[in-house]
């Protein structure tokens, strides 16, 4: 059994390039100058380079999933931990306690019920592990990686700023773009936009992040104590 | 896998709860009960964090739900990044429809388990709904527009089925909702 549907796999790890964000900006992305081919070679190669001198980061994060038909958003917030080459912490805090765990070759999964852990036998851990290690070679700035199923295309402006578009028509009934905006500096992500069918969109935020801190190995154990 | 994901069909209760902790109610602890009428506002929104057990394997998720009793409601479901995995309404006059089903969850299921539980838990009782099922409620809230305690935390558990839900309501808001919010058209 599959946790994430096929198409999932492939959005997923767009929404963690992160080594570390300014507060994300608003929903509609400042982007604005298209950038020619030779250009984005350019560009991505700085990025990857960028990305790659975090080894490992931790951050905070607010997640939002606007609703437009009911004028609605619901909003997550929590911390995110990452170490290079695969280990990835991915911890909602309010307004529910749920816990995401990669280490390595184990994927562990908990929920809070009573507000103790329990561990989730999950069906089938393949296909979210596949998600979560292609998060980690994004943190890495493979983007490379994504060409495949993706076309990329990276503009230029306020702030420069990546955007991924499905490839597969079915994949795009789901899911229109997705934006990511980056630092002045182009050394970490401010945002990541994932803009679905109609007016819903998901965008997820960072702060406080901090770059190469110390992390305990203990952070990203898959065996709570 | 189609089986489990199937079963991400699950009611999603918006409200402002505490974490959910479950506790004894005044009158005592409730046991099981093949359904409870609660008295739910006329019309409402509310968001849930859901855990589901199916056959030994577990999945958690988030859910959004709108309902306009006695007989119309929309159920839509999140998954850990926001994505969604599926949007289902049911709305006199349209039937129920699966509005989309990007986490590819056996219609059969949604159809199915996935309305029923609907029923059993937000809508007023219908003959033949909820065989099989057992409810338990317990962390009761007062949420204002309420005329009673709404229970912050719901298992609903058919063993036959060997599936169970946890529900954890995370947000409830009560409020007029016009046709719109239920059109899949």
């Amino acid at each position: 059994m599959k946790l994430c549907p096929l198409r999932w796999k492939f959005i997923f790890p767009a929404l963690f390039l992160l080594t570390g964000a300014l507060p994300a900006v608003g929903a509609e992305p400042a982007v604005e100058r298209k950038l020619e081919p030779k250009q984005q070679g350019e560009l991505l190669a700085r990025l990857e380079e960028n990305l790659k001198a975090s080894k490992t980061l931790q951050a905070k994060f607010k997640q939002e999933k606007h609703l437009a038909l009911f004028r609605d958003v619901l909003v997550s917030r929590g911390l995110l931990a990452f170490a290079v080459p695969s280990r990835l912490r991915w911890e909602i805090k309010e307004p529910f306690h749920s816990l995401l765990l990669l280490n390595g070759k184990e994927l562990a999964k908990y929920d809070f019920p009573g507000g103790k852990p329990r561990r989730l036998k999950l069906p089938a851990a393949d296909a979210l592990y596949e998600v979560m290690s292609q998060i980690a070679g994004l943190h890495q700035g493979k983007f490379g990686e994504q060409t495949e199923n993706y076309e990329l295309q990276l503009y230029s402006g306020e702030a420069a700023g990546l955007v991924l578009v499905p490839k597969s028509k079915k994949l795009k009934q789901f899911i229109q773009a997705i934006e990511i905006k980056f630092s002045k500096a182009l050394d970490s992500v401010s945002s990541v936009l994932i803009r679905e069918g109609g007016e819903d969109f998901t965008l997820i935020t960072f702060s406080e992040v901090s770059l190469n801190p110390e992390l305990p190995a203990a952070l990203f154990s898959p065996d709570l104590k | 896998m189609k089986i489990l994901r199937a079963l991400l069909l699950l009611p999603f209760l918006l409200g402002a709860c505490a974490a959910p902790r479950p506790t004894v109610r005044e009158a005592g602890v409730q046991a099981p009960e093949k359904r409870i009428e609660v008295v739910y506002p006329d019309s409402f929104r509310a968001q849930h964090r859901v855990t589901l057990t199916f056959r030994g394997k577990q999945l958690d998720f988030t859910g959004y739900l709108l309902v306009r009793r006695p007989d119309a409601w929309r159920a839509v479901a999140f998954g850990e990044f926001g994505g969604s995995l599926f949007d289902i309404a049911d709305f006199p006059g349209r039937g129920f429809k699966i509005i989309k089903n990007p986490g590819e969850i056996r219609e059969s299921w949604l159809t199915g388990p996935a309305a029923e539980i609907m029923r059993l838990l937000y809508l007023p009782p219908v003959a033949g709904d909820g065989d099989g099922y057992e409810i338990s409620y317990s962390n009761y809230t007062g949420f204002p527009g309420a005329a009673q305690e709404l229970p912050c935390h719901t298992v609903v558990e058919n063993k036959g089925m060997r599936l169970k839900l946890e529900i954890d309501l995370v947000k409830f808001e009560p409020m007029e909702l016009p046709d719109k919010f239920f059109d899949h058209d």
